[in-house]
C-alpha cells in the first residue's frame, strides 16, 4: 500500500479514520449534506413565510433543514420529540425538526410567536399553516437521483479519509444498484454501506 | 492559504499507550502569516464512532501560549498527557471508542487550524479500575432499579396486584364485552345468517379469546412461580489471579413437585448502540459474547429441597470492559433460565460491571 498504516488506529487498513457511513455529529452532516436549497436562503427574509421540508423517514429532511440553519446559524434549531414541551420564546425565525411530535394546540401557539418557520414533517402541514397567516413554501424529499448520491457516498468517504492516497470508492453500477434496491432512502443506502465498509480489508472498488 | 497551520507530533511516534502512561508530543506552528493568537490549546478526548449517535468524554485540556506568531517563527509546544483510567480503544461492529489528541489555535478573524491525532489506548499491564463511561443518567437508573428490586423482593405481591388490577381493569371488562358479543351474535346469526352479523360474532369471539389466552398464561405464569418458590438470582466480577472470574448464583426452595428440564446461564457481552432519537431512533445491538453454562440437568425436585447452584465464567482476556454513554454502551450480563417442560420458563438477568 503507498500510504502509511498503523494498525492500531481504526480503518487504518482503508486509508479511512473511521466507518464513513456511521453516525455523524449534526454539525458534520449539514456539511457533507448535498441538497439543493435554491432559492430559500433568501426567501426566507420574508415574513411570516413557512418553508416545510417534506417526505418519509430517512429521505434527507432533516438533512436539508440542517443544511439551511448553517445559513443561519444565530436562529434557534429545536429537535422535537414525542415528549418535547419546548419553550417558544417570540423568535424572528425558527427552524423546528419533527414538528409532528408537537399536538395541533401547541403548534398553534408557536405559529403565533414565530415570523418565519423552516421546518420538518411527514405530512404537509400547510393547510393550517396557511390558516395561521404563513406563505408555505413546501419542498418534497422523497426522491434523490442517482448523482446526489454518489456525491453524498464520494463526500462521506473523502470526509473520513486518513492520509493521501487510494481510498475505497462506490463505481456508478454500484449507486445504480444501491438506488434500484432503496430508492431515495438515504439512511437504508447509508447502513447498507456502513456493513459492507465493516468487512472491507482493503481500499477498492466496493460491490454493492 | 491559511495564516499558520498546526500539527502534532508524537514523542517517538508511539500511539499505544495504557491508563496511567505518560503521552508526550510537541504541537508544531507553521506560520505563513503574522498572526495573533488568543490561545493555542491542546486536549486528550475520548469519542465513539460506528452505528450510534457520537458520544464523547470529558477533555483533558491544557493551554500551550497566548500571543503573536511571525512568518519567520517555527514554534514548538510541549505537551504531555497522563492517560486516564478509561474508557479503552475499542474495535467492534457498531460501536468504536477512540482516543484523539486535539490541537486547535483561536485566532480572532480567521478560521482557527487544527490538527489531530490518535492515540490507542489499552489495558497492557494495567491493572486498576477502569472508567465506565460518563452516562450519568445510566447510573442513576441503576441505582433506582437495584432500589426496586430490592422492594419488589421484599414486597413480592404488589408486582402481582398490579397486574390482577391491570386484569381487572382492561381484560375483564373485554371478556365480558366478547361474551355479550359472542352471545348476541350467534342469535341474530341463527335468526339471519348475514355478513353484519357473522363480523359481529367473529368479533365477539376475538373480544373473548385474546382476553383468556392472556389471563390463561398468566395464571400458568403465577402457578409456576409459586411452584418454584421465591428465586433469587445474583452475578457479580472479581479480579482473581487468572484473571477476571464472573460468579453467578441462582437459590430458590420448590413449594411443589416439578420436573425440571435444565437450569442453564448465560453470560452475554453485547455492543449497543442508539442512533437518531425520539421515534425516529433505532437501536443496533451487536452481540460479541455469549458462553453457556449448565447448572442443573432434567431431574424432579422435591419441595421443600433448596436448590443452590454457582457457576463461574472466565471472562475473556481481551473482553472489552463495561462502558456507558448517552447512546453507545458495551454491557456484560448473566441470564438465566430455568426451563421446565410445559410451563412457561423462568427468567432472569443480572447486568455486571467489568473488570470489578
Amino acid at each position: 500500500m503507498s500510504f502509511p498504516v498503523n494498525l492500531d488506529l481504526p480503518f487504518a487498513h482503508l486509508n479511512l479514520r473511521f466507518n464513513p457511513f456511521g453516525e455523524l455529529e449534526p454539525q458534520t452532516r449539514a456539511e457533507l449534506a448535498v441538497v439543493s436549497l435554491e432559492d430559500l436562503p433568501r426567501q426566507l427574509q420574508q415574513q411570516r413565510l413557512a418553508v416545510e421540508f417534506v417526505g418519509p423517514h430517512g429521505h434527507g429532511k432533516s438533512t436539508h433543514l440542517l443544511a439551511l440553519h448553517a445559513l443561519f446559524a444565530e436562529a434557534p434549531y429545536l429537535k422535537l420529540y414525542p415528549d418535547s414541551t419546548p419553550d417558544f420564546a417570540g423568535a424572528p425565525l425558527l427552524f423546528v425538526d419533527s414538528i409532528e411530535h408537537l399536538p395541533r394546540r401547541r403548534r398553534q401557539r408557536l405559529y403565533r410567536r414565530a415570523k418565519t418557520l423552516a421546518l420538518t414533517t411527514h405530512d404537509s402541514l400547510q393547510p393550517e399553516l396557511e390558516r395561521a397567516g404563513y406563505t408555505v413554501c413546501t419542498r418534497h424529499v422523497d426522491s434523490t437521483d442517482a448523482a446526489t448520491i454518489a456525491e453524498l457516498v464520494r463526500r462521506r468517504i473523502e470526509h473520513a479519509r486518513r492520509a493521501p492516497g487510494p481510498l475505497p470508492d462506490v463505481d456508478a453500477a454500484g449507486i445504480d444498484r444501491l438506488k434500484a434496491r432503496f430508492g431515495g432512502n438515504i439512511r437504508a443506502i447509508e447502513n447498507c454501506l456502513y456493513d459492507i465498509f465493516q468487512t472491507l480489508d482493503r481500499p477498492r472498488h466496493v460491490e454493492v | 492559504m491559511s495564516k499558520c497551520d498546526l500539527s502534532i507530533e508524537l514523542e517517538s511516534g508511539a500511539v499505544r499507550h495504557q491508563p496511567g502512561d505518560v503521552v508526550r508530543g510537541h504541537v508544531l506552528v507553521d506560520v505563513n502569516d503574522v498572526c495573533t493568537c488568543k490561545n493555542l490549546n491542546i486536549a486528550l478526548q475520548w469519542r465513539t464512532h460506528g452505528r450510534g449517535n457520537r458520544d464523547k468524554g470529558e477533555p483533558l485540556r491544557q493551554t500551550l501560549f497566548e500571543g503573536v506568531w511571525r512568518p519567520d517563527e517555527q514554534p514548538r509546544y510541549p505537551f504531555e498527557f497522563t492517560v486516564p483510567t478509561g474508557p479503552l480503544s475499542y474495535r467492534g461492529k457498531v460501536l468504536n471508542i477512540d482516543w484523539y489528541i486535539t490541537a486547535r489555535a483561536d485566532i480572532p478573524w480567521a478560521f482557527d487550524p487544527k490538527a489531530e491525532t490518535e492515540i490507542f489506548v489499552h489495558h497492557g499491564s494495567y491493572t486498576g479500575p477502569l472508567s465506565v463511561g460518563n452516562d450519568r443518567k445510566h447510573q442513576q437508573l441503576q441505582q433506582w432499579q437495584s432500589k426496586a428490586r430490592g422492594v419488589l423482593s421484599t414486597r413480592a405481591g404488589l408486582v402481582t396486584c398490579v397486574l390482577l388490577g391491570m386484569a381487572a381493569v382492561f381484560l375483564v371488562p373485554m371478556l365480558c364485552m366478547g361474551i355479550g358479543a359472542v352471545i348476541w351474535g350467534i342469535l341474530e346469526v341463527r335468526k339471519d345468517p348475514s355478513t353484519g352479523n357473522i363480523l359481529l360474532l367473529t368479533i365477539g369471539s376475538v373480544f373473548t379469546l385474546l382476553p383468556a389466552i392472556i389471563l390463561v398464561i398468566f395464571l400458568r405464569w403465577r402457578q409456576m412461580r409459586r411452584k418454584l418458590g421465591n428465586v433469587q438470582v445474583a452475578a457479580e466480577a472479581a479480579n482473581m489471579d487468572a484473571g477476571t472470574k464472573i460468579f453467578c448464583a441462582i437459590t430458590f426452595t420448590p413449594q411443589a413437585s416439578v420436573v425440571l428440564n435444565r437450569i442453564s446461564a448465560d453470560l452475554v457481552g453485547q455492543e449497543i448502540a442508539v442512533s437518531g432519537s425520539g421515534t425516529t431512533s433505532y437501536t443496533y445491538t451487536e452481540e460479541f459474547h455469549r458462553e453457556n453454562r449448565e447448572l442443573r440437568s432434567a431431574q424432579q425436585l422435591v419441595p421443600g429441597n433448596p436448590v443452590e447452584e454457582i457457576v463461574e465464567f472466565d471472562l475473556p482476556a481481551d473482553a472489552p470492559a463495561t462502558f456507558f454513554a448517552r447512546s453507545n454502551q458495551f454491557t456484560w450480563q448473566v441470564d438465566v433460565k430455568v426451563d421446565i417442560p410445559g410451563w412457561p420458563d423462568y427468567n432472569d438477568k443480572v447486568e455486571i460491571t467489568v473488570p470489578a
